[in-house]
């Protein structure tokens, strides 16, 4: 499947090499750096370069397969035709578990949204090195589970929280081992059918933490009517559960799982919840849900992402925006903005931000609104008006007038001929892309899909008891009202 | 602690040095680490030098330190090929470590000896896979597992002979899930790279296959699921038995296991009367939850949205995708976009037209380029696709127009002439729209499709003959296409208006005759000289050329809409390998990757194969002969059949053009102006029927001449 793993710096150079089948030679590297890095726009090509014509390049029975992580490129190498999806869905595992790992996981979450780096990736080249060993087999993903390379890696990371504990573990197999004791049972190889978790795990304290995640997708035209929206949700979990638990998820009454039901049209009465095409961690036993509609398994150590849903009917939008923007003359823009909140008066949405498009080109702006702050950003061709906390239910208004340069007398006069409309155009409104309007902003303890988490039982042998903690937040992804 | 300042390039010598003085010390390991810490860096660097350690590092093994070996073993497995007297000397360390009490020791050690080439290893790799796959711990006979199709790749003779890949076989009756999971990974190694060997499971085992799927970790379900397409249903209920037990895996968070889940899906449905209808739920949960996928980053969105396009080439009843989800988002990617484009396009029917046309309306008016070019393409697409739309494209193509920027108009001249042809003499207007646009037009195809249309409405457009001539005026460097364009389009002008196109063609069929080096150009220019100046041209009752016109100006067939299929047999392979490289290039597997085994439905009482459908079989791209003669969409129906060797050049385009979904420019033009290859066999035509003339023809030439 893989045949060889490359790790890139921004300017081509190999950081780190992996062959795990005959077939290519490592000078293979160089092909890729010549064909993709070089030519592209952010790479050595600088903007010169072009656009990302595809993220798979075949040449003869060879194909890389690549992804960026900040200005590192994972490159993967594979020869006739192999699945493309379990190589793509490997290195953006690759690549997070990197993440954790280098940046030294003591909360996970973090770590997974710091960037990887060259210097981190050199300063760690060996137990990158010796991970890319042991994660792959013969070019086959086998487990990229942490729980599970604990126990295999002996390189001891820069900045080390994770495998601390397993090391001292490996040191003593490894002393037992030398003193010919035999299979000790820290010795024996953790492969259980559960290959995300560890037996043995203890907790003084038993918690489980529910994080329900939603990003709210819209996009509206400017009558504020709604061309699309749907949500993105997640549910995380951290868990710190000693033994083996089995835990059974249950949503409440309103919420509908959907995937087995006849009709979809019968469906969204108002008030349900309807989940679609939820995906499930590996943990979670389908054939359970499929059957009995009941979301159990034993969860991983610590933090993972329990399920992720998609909802697409009866979405509360949290905020409407109807925009009015009007040409005046061929140089002036004026727009007037309407913000209208629609979720519960008492929770605030915060970190709001609408940023308004303008043309290239702007000489002078003019904004004012009855709350909040506004300000215009010539270096991004953008008025962009921020509240700290915006309540529910309230409505506010900012009203802008901008003017645009270059668009004197003889622009006017050299319209007809053919040459000069194409240049005059470029700086003009006519030719202005009219990005939409976008809005970001944060709520916490609010879930746009309406769904809520009504049970959560957590059984093990010992019967310990579990403290649990919920928490729900909507964040925008791509909120975005055309005008 | 950092590693980093390893990380350069050594030399041998220098670090043999360092070993040297390492070994001096009491207490060696820490400096051996480092200098072996740099001998990896060397390995990822690509340092070929280092191989001159070999010595030295077998004197290592024999520390007892995990960790010393473990960087020992990689230098093992990386340089023993380039050194392999050398890595014979620790041939008998190995020997000893194979059977050491530590598995994470037999495993790596069975890892490390599988990986090396050479024959002494390749011997004491077999022995000890032998001992490995019946190992006590499960890891040992994982990694086991993975060592016979490693020395599979050495020494695929001997790995057969010496029966191990029997006893892999064995491997997957295990106990424990994972073991048995790997097993199947090896062994598609095994069987995708041995014409003899295949996987065949029977139906309990499959079952049980599928039992495992809801205990294993995601990359282990992948290798099952892929399993299952080795297993041929007998019977429908068995077919629908298994996807009921695979459909769980829809809702897997890995986007692989959900195409691989599909995979086996869309296989087993082959094998079923009707899926859709005797499971309804079916293509809702399909869809949705490709979909679903949408959500992941964009190169994943990019190969869902690929096999997205191939599952709706297929049995469009299978899958139900909602197109509003396709929409392209403001920052997608360029590959994305024109992906979501194309599924737009093919999801769009009498229904959702509105809605589809006004999101293409959006994206037309954009200043991304290449983007509203392929806008326009769509409307034009559709307008031929969807009847009932076909005004509203056009006028919004005329509106597009009517700006005059050159790549729309280029563009729009292009998809105009497709539109023109599917509805002749309903969009009059829009020609006139075009023609005042002439000017900016320069490139080849949208040439082209200009001196058509203005050759076929010649009559109908003030001044053509001026346009036509300002059009043309460096004919003698224009691309092949335009020339044969030009040719009919100058004919046709002289046949409908001879009073202002004579002069016209004579210079046309001039420049083709004796300036042209190209003999294809060439020719047509004499048989159009020839017909033109034939002694029957004007018929019996002496109307002006019209036996000729009768050949020229001749109606043109109808084109249609319906080859956005691909042919049914690539199809069926393709769908066998949803999710892989070949699903995104949508071409016939062994045109991508030569050396892929093929794969195809087996056949079993239970499968159904499609009848080829009327569409499908009036499409134009159809390879097989009994099509090309239906006179629906024959390109030239005057002149008969096309040669074999046309045949098998459709063949070979019929996966790429098809699948692009555009009326392939070439063949939506009329008989008379053609593309280079068809050119030779319909010259072979004009040949036969004029031979007889022969010698008055070349009189006639000299006399036109002169």
């Amino acid at each position: 499947m893989i045949t060889a793993l490359f790790i890139y710096d921004a300017k081509g150079d190999v950081l780190m090499s992996k062959l795990y089948k005959d077939g290519v030679k490592r000078n293979i590297s160089d092909v890729f750096r010549i064909q993709i890095i070089t030519t592209s726009k952010t790479g050595a090509g600088g903007a010169s370069g072009r656009d990302v014509r595809s993220p798979i390049l075949t040449l003869g029975s060879t194909s890389f397969v690549y992804i960026r992580s900040s200005l590192l490129w994972i490159c993967v190498v594979a020869r006739s035709n192999q699945d493309c999806s379990a190589i793509l869905e490997f290195l953006y595992n690759l690549e997070s578990l990197l993440k954790v790992v280098l940046n030294g996981g003591a909360d996970a979450n973090a770590s997974v949204k710091k960037p990887l780096t060259d210097e981190l990736v050199i300063n760690n080249f060996n137990l990158i090195y010796e991970l890319l060993d042991e994660v792959v087999e013969f070019g086959y993903p086998t487990n990229l589970e942490l729980s599970y390379l604990k126990n295999l890696i002996t390189t001891v990371p820069t900045s080390d929280n994770i495998f601390k504990i397993s090391n001292s573990v490996l040191k003593s197999a490894k002393n037992n081992s030398s003193k010919g004791t035999t299979n000790n049972p820290n010795n024996n190889m953790p492969i259980s059918d559960i290959s995300w978790r560890n037996p043995g795990i203890k907790y003084r304290r038993n918690e489980i933490f529910l994080n329900v995640g939603e990003k709210i997708n819209v996009l509206m035209n400017a009558e504020s009517e709604v061309l699309r929206s749907y949500v993105d949700g997640t549910i995380r979990m951290k868990t710190h559960l000693s033994g083996m638990p089995q835990c059974r998820f249950g949503l409440g009454n309103n919420s509908i799982l959907l995937n087995s039901f006849a009709e979809r049209s019968g469906l969204p009465n108002s008030g349900t919840v309807t989940l679609e095409d939820s995906k499930f961690h590996q943990c979670v036993e389908l054939n359970k849900f499929d059957s009995e509609r009941v979301i159990q398994f034993v969860p991983p150590d610590g933090e993972f992402q329990l399920m992720s849903y998609h909802c697409r009917s009866n979405i509360n939008l949290p905020f409407r925006v109807y925009p009015q923007v009007q040409e005046i003359g061929r140089s002036k823009l004026s727009y007037k903005l309407r913000i209208k909140s629609c979720f519960p008066p008492k929770v605030p949405a915060t970190n709001v931000q609408i940023r308004i498009p303008t043309p290239k080109g702007v000489i002078k702006s003019y904004s004012s609104n009855s709350s909040g702050k506004s300000k215009f950003h010539p270096e991004e061709n953008v008025i962009i008006w921020k509240f700290n906390k915006f309540f529910g239910e309230q409505e506010h208004v900012l009203t802008a007038e901008v003017e645009l340069a270059g668009n004197s007398n003889d622009d006017i006069k050299d319209d007809d001929t053919d040459a000069d409309k194409s240049f005059t155009q470029s700086n003009s409104i006519l030719n202005w892309t009219r990005p939409p309007i976008t809005l970001e902003f944060k709520i916490e303890m609010f879930a746009c899909s309406g769904l809520s988490v009504k049970f959560l039982k957590v059984h093990e042998k010992s019967n310990y008891k579990t403290v649990k903690w919920v928490k729900y937040s909507t964040h925008s992804g791509s909120y975005d009202i055309r005008y | 602690m950092s590693d980093g300042k390893y990380f350069a390039k050594s030399k041998s010598v220098e670090l043999r040095a360092e070993l040297e003085q390492a070994l001096k010390k009491s207490k060696p390991q820490p400096r051996i680490k480092i200098v072996l810490r740099k001998v990896i860096a060397n390995i990822i660097l690509n340092n070929n030098e280092l191989a001159n350690l070999m010595p030295e590092i077998t004197n290592l093994l024999t520390i007892d330190d995990l960790e010393i070996r473990k960087l020992c073993f990689h230098y093992f497995t990386n340089y023993a090929h380039i050194n392999p007297q050398g890595a014979t000397e620790a041939l008998p360390i190995f020997a000893r470590f194979k059977d050491d009490v530590s598995p994470v020791v037999r495993a790596l050690t069975l890892r490390t000896i599988s990986s090396i080439s050479n024959k002494d290893y390749v011997d004491l790799t077999v022995h000890a896979v032998r001992v490995g796959l019946k190992d006590s711990d499960p890891h040992v006979r994982k990694t086991a597992a993975y060592a016979v199709s490693r020395l599979y790749q050495h020494d695929p003779k001997k790995t057969e002979a010496q029966g191990l890949i029997d006893d892999l076989n064995e491997l997957l009756y295990d106990k424990t899930q994972v073991v048995v999971s790997n097993a199947l990974a090896s062994l598609s190694y095994v069987t995708e790279h041995s014409k003899a060997l295949s996987l065949t499971i029977d139906k309990a085992h499959s079952m049980a296959l599928i039992s495992h799927l809801s205990t294993t970790n995601e990359w282990c379900q992948i290798y099952i699921l892929n399993s299952l397409m080795s297993y041929v249903p007998q019977t429908s209920e068995e077919a629908l038995d298994l996807i009921d037990a695979t459909i769980p895996s829809l809702q897997h968070e890995n986007s692989s296991v959900v195409l691989n889940a599909i995979k086996v899906i869309v296989y087993y449905s082959h094998y079923v009367r009707n899926p859709e209808l005797v499971m309804p739920t079916l293509p809702n949960r399909l869809g949705t939850s490709l979909v679903s996928l949408l959500a992941k980053p964009s190169e994943i969105q990019f190969l869902v949205l690929r096999n997205v396009i191939l599952l709706l080439l297929g049995n469009k009843d299978l899958v139900h995708f909602d197109v509003e989800m396709f929409f392209c988002r403001y920052d997608d990617p360029i590959y994305v976009k024109d992906t979501k484009l194309e599924i737009i396009y093919l999801l769009a029917n009498e229904q959702n037209v509105l809605v589809v046309l006004k999101e293409l309306e959006e994206y037309a008016t954009e200043v991304d380029v290449s983007m509203a070019r392929k806008a326009i393409r769509a409307f034009g697409n559709l307008a031929v696709k969807l009847d009932n739309a076909a005004d509203e494209c056009v006028s919004v193509i005329c509106d597009l127009i009517s700006n005059g920027i050159s790549y729309i108009v280029q563009e729009s001249a292009i998809v105009l002439k497709n539109i023109l042809r599917k509805y002749p003499g309903r969009f009059n207007f829009a020609v006139n729209e075009i023609t005042k646009h002439y000017k900016v037009i320069d490139e080849p195809d949208a040439k082209t499709a200009m001196i058509w249309i203005l050759g076929q409405y010649c009559e109908k457009i003030e001044k053509s003959e001026q346009i036509l001539e300002d059009l043309i005026s460096n004919f003698k460097d224009d691309p092949i296409e335009v020339q044969y364009a030009t040719l009919t389009a100058a004919t046709k002008l002289y046949l409908k208006i001879p009073e202002k196109g004579e002069k016209l063609v004579l210079q046309v069929l001039k420049w083709a005759t004796e300036e042209v080096d190209n003999p294809d150009i060439r020719d047509r220019g004499f048989i159009y000289w020839r017909l033109l100046s034939s002694e029957d041209a004007s018929g019996q009752n002496g109307v002006f050329q019209e036996n000729t016109k009768q050949i020229i100006l001749m109606p043109t067939p109808l084109i249609s809409a319906d080859n956005d299929n691909i042919d049914p047999k690539i199809l069926e392979e393709l769908e066998l390998n949803i999710g892989t490289l070949a699903s995104i290039y949508l071409k016939p597997v062994d045109h991508v990757f030569r050396l892929a085994k093929r794969k195809q439905l087996v056949n079993s009482p239970a499968l159904q194969r499609k009848a080829p459908r009327p569409i499908t079989s009036s499409s134009a791209r159809d390879s097989t002969p009994e099509v090309t003669h239906s006179p629906q969409v024959n390109q030239n129906p005057t002149y008969g059949t096309f040669s074999p060797s046309d045949n098998l050049h459709q063949k070979h385009d019929s996966g790429r053009s098809s699948r692009n979904s555009n009326l392939s420019r070439k063949k939506s033009f009329d008989s008379s102006a053609s593309s280079n290859e068809e050119g030779g066999s319909r010259k072979n035509s004009f040949a036969k029927m004029l031979s007889k003339k022969a010698s008055q023809l070349a009189q006639g030439r000299k006399g036109s001449k002169s």
